[in-house]
C-alpha cells in the first residue's frame, strides 16, 4: 500500500498526531512528514494539567511527549502555532490559516477535542476558566493561588481531579453536576458513589441533579454561581468542565462523513481513503468494530496513531485495542479497562470502605470491563483478559471467595 | 548523582539526577526517549527498565502496584523495574539502567 506515498501530513500535534509521526518512521516510512499543531508549544501530555501540573510538581518541559531532538532525528517537520483552515481534497493539500498549503499523499486528522462551552450568563467573566490546554492550566494555576471559594461546574474527570487539587490546597470547593451522579458517562454507580463520598469526606460540597443557570457578577467582578433551583453559592473562581466536543469542522467542510466525531472504518480511514482520523476526534462507526463509541484517552490516541501508521505502511487491518483510562483523585487511583456502558451485571470485589476495590462488568454473560480503585493488579489482569478474549464466568466470579485471578485461571483452564 | 542509561538502540548515556528525583524523570529530562505515558503515576508500564545485576538487589523491593503493572511488559526479567518507582538517593549514585522495548514511542 505504501509504494506511491511520499508525503504524509498530520493535522494535530497532540498525543495521537505525534505517535502517528513517530510510528510511521518505525514502520519504515522514508518520505516527508509534516506535523501541524495550532498551539505554539512542542507537543505535550494533557492528563497532568488537571493534576500534578496544577500543583506545580511537574514543569511544562516535563510534559513534552517527545523531545525536539527526537523529532528532528526522525525528520518530522513541525508546523507549530499554525491553525488548519481546510482540506483541498482534489489537489490533496492541507490548507493552513496563514496561507500555506501542504500537499499530501495521505492525510491524518488528529485534531482532538475542545472544551464544550457552557452558554449561560457570565460564562465569559474573568475568573471563569475551562481546562484543556497548557495555557488554560497556567491561567488556572495563577488564579488558584488567590482563590478561596471555588465552584466547579461539571462532575466529570477533569472537574473532580481539579476539585481534589483545590481541596488539597485547602480551598472551599463546590461541585455541581447536572446528571444524577458524578462521572456518569464513564463509570458504574458504585464508582460514582465511592468518589462522591470521598469528595464529601475531604470537605467538598457535591450537588448532583442540578444545573447552573448563571455565573453571578457585580461590576464585572465574579461573585458566585446561581443554580437552576435558585440557590446561590459564592465563588471567586469558577471552573467549567462539562465535557469536550470533537474538532470535526475541517473534515465536515471537506465533505467527509461526520457524526459525533469524524467517522472512520475499522482501519481508521475516513470516507476518503486517503484521509485517516485518529484519537479523540474520530469515531469508529462501521465494520463491526468492537468499540463503536468515540473515546477520549491517551491510550486510544497512541494506539490509533500506531495503527494508522501500520495501515498506511503495511495493510488495512481492524483496530481492536482494548480501551483503558485512569484518573487520580486524592490518594485514590482509578483505573478502567474496557467500556462498561452496556453492563447488565456488575460484581464488586474488595472493600469500598477500605478504598481498595474493583467493579467487574458483564453484558449478557460476557465480560466487558473493569474499574479498579487502588487495585492495579485487578486492572492489569482484566486488561489482559479483555485483550485475550478470555470468557470469564460471572457466576463463578460472583462467589465471594473467588478472586479475579482465580476466575481468569479457571476460564483459561477450560 | 549519576545514572548510566543504555537506550533501546544500545547507546550508553551518563545523565545527572538529584536526590528525590524519579529515575524516569531524570531520563526523560535528559532528552533520552522514554514513553512514560502516564507521566509517572504508576499506571502504565512504559517506563520499564532493567537494572544491572550489581544494582538490582540494592533497590527497595517492588511495591504491589509495581509488581502488578510489570505483568503488562513485553519481556519481564528478574531485574525489571518501573523507573518511575525508583526514587534517587545518594546510595544509588552510578546506578545502571537499560531501557526496555516498552519505553519506545
Amino acid at each position: 500500500m505504501s509504494t506511491e506515498i511520499e508525503r504524509i501530513v498530520i493535522a494535530g500535534a497532540g498525543q495521537a498526531g505525534v505517535q502517528a509521526a513517530l510510528s510511521l518512521r518505525i514502520e519504515g516510512f522514508a518520505g516527508k512528514i509534516a506535523l501541524v499543531g495550532d498551539e505554539a508549544f512542542l507537543p505535550y501530555q494533557r492528563p497532568p494539567l488537571s493534576k500534578a501540573y496544577l500543583k506545580g510538581s511537574v514543569t511544562c518541559d516535563a510534559l513534552q511527549i517527545a523531545k525536539p531532538a527526537l523529532l528532528a532525528e526522525r525528520n518530522i517537520d513541525l508546523h507549530l502555532g499554525e491553525a488548519v483552515s481546510g482540506i483541498d481534497r482534489e489537489k490533496k493539500c492541507l490548507l493552513l490559516a496563514q496561507g500555506k498549503a501542504l500537499p499530501y499523499d495521505r492525510l491524518i486528522l488528529a485534531t482532538g477535542t475542545r472544551s464544550r462551552p457552557l452558554s449561560i450568563p457570565g460564562a465569559n467573566l474573568p475568573g471563569v476558566v475551562m481546562l484543556r490546554t497548557v495555557t488554560d492550566a497556567d491561567r488556572l494555576a495563577r488564579l488558584l493561588g488567590g482563590a478561596r471559594q471555588i465552584a466547579i461546574i461539571g462532575g466529570g474527570f477533569i472537574g473532580l481531579e481539579f476539585a481534589a487539587v483545590a481541596r488539597e490546597l485547602d480551598k472551599q470547593v463546590i461541585v455541581i453536576e447536572a446528571s444524577s451522579r458524578v462521572m456518569m458517562r464513564a463509570v458504574s454507580p458504585e464508582i460514582s458513589n465511592f468518589f462522591e463520598k470521598t469528595h464529601r469526606d475531604k470537605g467538598a460540597t457535591v450537588i448532583c441533579n442540578e444545573g447552573v443557570s448563571e455565573i453571578v457578577s457585580e461590576n464585572n467582578q465574579l461573585k458566585g454561581i446561581r443554580l437552576a433551583s435558585g440557590k446561590e453559592f459564592p465563588a471567586d473562581l469558577v471552573m467549567i468542565g462539562v465535557g469536550a466536543l470533537p474538532n470535526c469542522g475541517i473534515a465536515e467542510a471537506a465533505g467527509l462523513a461526520v457524526e459525533d466525531g469524524i467517522l472512520v472504518n475499522d482501519a481508521l480511514q475516513t470516507s476518503d481513503p486517503h484521509i485517516f482520523a485518529i484519537g479523540d476526534c474520530c469515531r469508529v462507526g462501521a465494520d463491526g468494530g468492537r468499540y463503536l463509541t468515540r473515546i477520549e484517552s491517551v491510550q486510544n490516541a497512541t494506539d490509533q496513531g500506531r495503527h494508522a501508521a501500520y495501515v498506511i505502511m503495511k495493510a488495512p487491518s481492524p483496530y481492536k485495542a482494548v480501551p483503558w483510562f485512569w484518573s487520580d483523585q486524592y490518594e485514590y487511583k482509578l483505573q478502567m479497562a474496557g467500556l462498561i456502558f452496556e453492563a447488565d451485571t456488575q460484581i464488586i470485589k474488595g472493600s469500598p470502605a477500605d478504598g481498595k476495590f474493583s467493579v467487574f462488568s458483564f453484558k449478557s454473560g460476557v465480560f466487558i470491563g473493569s474499574e479498579s480503585v487502588n487495585s492495579p493488579l485487578d486492572h492489569v489482569l482484566t486488561r489482559k483478559a479483555l485483550n485475550e478474549n478470555i470468557a470469564l464466568s460471572p457466576d463463578y466470579l460472583s462467589d465471594a471467595t473467588v478472586s479475579i485471578k482465580q476466575a481468569i485461571e479457571a476460564a483459561t483452564a477450560t | 548523582m549519576r545514572i548510566s542509561v543504555t537506550d533501546t538502540n544500545g547507546t550508553q548515556h551518563d545523565i545527572e539526577a538529584k536526590e528525590g528525583d524519579k529515575a524516569m524523570e531524570a531520563i526523560r529530562d535528559s532528552g533520552i526517549t522514554i514513553a512514560a505515558l502516564c507521566g509517572g503515576c504508576c499506571s502504565c508500564a512504559t517506563c520499564h527498565v532493567y537494572v544491572s545485576d550489581d544494582w538490582a538487589d540494592k533497590l527497595p523491593p517492588r511495591s504491589e502496584d509495581e509488581e502488578a503493572l510489570l505483568e503488562l511488559v513485553a519481556e519481564l526479567r528478574p531485574a525489571s523495574r518501573l523507573s518511575c518507582q525508583i526514587i534517587m538517593e545518594p546510595a544509588f549514585d552510578g546506578i545502571e539502567l537499560e531501557l526496555s522495548s516498552d519505553t519506545n514511542l
